[in-house]
């Protein structure tokens, strides 16, 4: 469980998260309209095995007051970070009194081992370990989200959906931004010049907490961009 | 097996997805039957010509992938078992290419912009053309403009396909092609460009000569502009 105020750092054991099957199949590709052959279903059980085997999950979270919210900005108290956001600025963190912000990975192993497939021209079993990987992460991000939401409703307080600097109005160059606030050991895990995170299996973000249920909405529902592939609803 | 024989296994297995014996395939009871391998190498054995194997086995078959991808019959993964069964196939046919007389449809280079790290879909365009019989040299991720310039005047390929995933890193296909200007190589290579945050507009908003929106279509945009 999280603690408020208190920078976490905490290495979870690998068959701690649940790689799902189906999960994997829809980062493939496979939607409604299909479901993966004999051959590719069972290379996709031995990658999700071969997975358990590389992955390192691990997070970094820290709790910090919301100082301040313009339409535009959002500052927090002591870390001197402001984040330049106007719809999760407005719809979100004008509502909330603290924000978690995280990192969480899964190591640098896995996409080791998936550049040694493609280099040596094994491209599928590469591109379905790359997608359990994707499947992998997303549910550290999910553990911890559960532990946050979980610390918060102790009292009786509301999270609100993650955000990673790239969705909404919300620039990936603000990576720099949130970077700083965390401020801390983070598992290796570095910016690259153009605020892509080493390992890329990583996701970092911020969830804000309050006591106002509007905060749990996604800004989805006001946006026009129906066709987006990230739309949470 | 006859030679004909022959061949339509081999297109089959390659729309299977079967790179040899040891391979399920995608319908039940094919594990232990011969694959692109061994089928390959039968036909060479039975001296079907290279053309021959490549046109009516491995093309013949990558066409009814394609259809079937498009027709959301096949994925991603189904469509990357058959390439790599094709790709197989060719690296088996290689040696008697020369002999046959048989040249590679054009060079292409790959590579995926500098400040991006995305490759699979670079991988997978790659994949397809080298089982549609095309030379590709794949630079890999992370590639400057000025690396790009300087093997496009090494290599004088017939094409140069640019990936890029993010509106951030896209921006370098642009620049890619300035460089290429200013090198005074543009008019020498024909430029295609793709990625998730890619569209036709963008593409001829920096002047590219093409944009696919997935592998197959890639294939198909090489395949047009070269005629």
């Amino acid at each position: 469980m999280i603690e408020h105020c208190k920078p976490m750092v905490r290495t979870l054991a690998p068959n701690s998260i649940n790689i799902e099957k189906s999960e994997v199949a829809r980062y493939l590709g496979y939607g409604k309209d299909g479901n993966p052959s004999a051959q590719i279903s069972s290379l996709i059980d031995s990658q999700i095995s071969e997975a358990y085997r590389l992955i390192e999950p691990s997070y970094f979270c820290v709790m910090k007051e919301v100082e301040n919210v313009e339409a535009f900005r959002i500052s927090l108290r002591g870390s001197n970070s402001v984040f330049s956001s106007n719809i999760i600025a407005r719809r979100i963190f004008s509502k909330c009194s603290k924000a978690a912000i995280f990192l969480t990975t899964i190591g640098p192993r896995l996409e080791e081992r998936v550049s040694q497939l493609m280099d040596g021209g094994e491209i599928l079993k590469g591109a379905i370990l790359d997608a359990v990987g994707n499947e992998a992460v997303e549910k550290v991000a999910c553990w911890l989200e559960a532990s946050i939401k979980e610390t918060a409703a102790a009292s009786g307080a509301d999270v609100s959906l993650r955000y990673s600097p790239g969705y909404c109005d919300w620039d990936i160059k603000e990576q720099k931004v949130l970077f700083s606030a965390l401020d801390g050991d983070l598992h290796g895990v570095e910016l690259t010049e153009d605020c892509l995170m080493m390992p890329r299996k990583s996701i970092s973000g911020i969830i804000g907490i309050g006591f106002d249920s509007s905060i749990t909405l996604s800004p989805c529902l006001f946006c026009n961009k129906t066709d987006c592939p990230s739309r949470r609803l | 097996m006859t030679n004909e024989e022959n061949i339509q296994l081999l297109k089959e297995n390659i729309i299977q997805g079967r790179r040899d014996e040891n391979d399920e395939g995608l319908e039940e009871g094919m594990l232990g039957q011969p694959g692109a391998k061994e089928l390959t190498e039968a036909a060479i054995q039975a001296g079907i010509t290279p053309g021959t194997i490549i046109l009516e086995g491995l093309t013949a078959g990558m066409n009814v992938v394609g259809e079937k991808y498009e027709a959301k019959e096949y994925f991603i993964p189904d469509m990357l078992a058959s390439a790599e069964a094709t790709g197989l196939a060719m690296e088996i046919l290689e040696p008697h290419l020369a002999k046959a007389g048989v040249s590679s449809k054009g060079k292409v280079v790959v590579a995926t912009v500098k400040g991006d790290l995305h490759d699979i879909g670079k991988n997978i365009v790659s994949l397809l053309l080298k089982g549609a019989g095309y030379e590709v040299i794949d630079l890999g991720n992370d590639i400057p403009p000025e690396r790009i310039v300087e093997v496009v005047r090494q290599e004088n390929p017939d094409f140069l396909g640019l990936s890029a995933l993010l509106t951030t890193t896209m921006k370098m296909m642009g620049e890619t092609i300035n460089s290429l200007r200013e090198a005074g190589l543009r008019d020498r290579v024909k430029v295609l460009v793709g990625g998730a945050a890619v569209s036709q507009d963008f593409a001829d908003e920096i002047g590219a000569d093409g944009y696919g929106t997935d592998g197959f279509h890639a294939v198909r945009l090489v395949e047009e502009l070269r005629e």
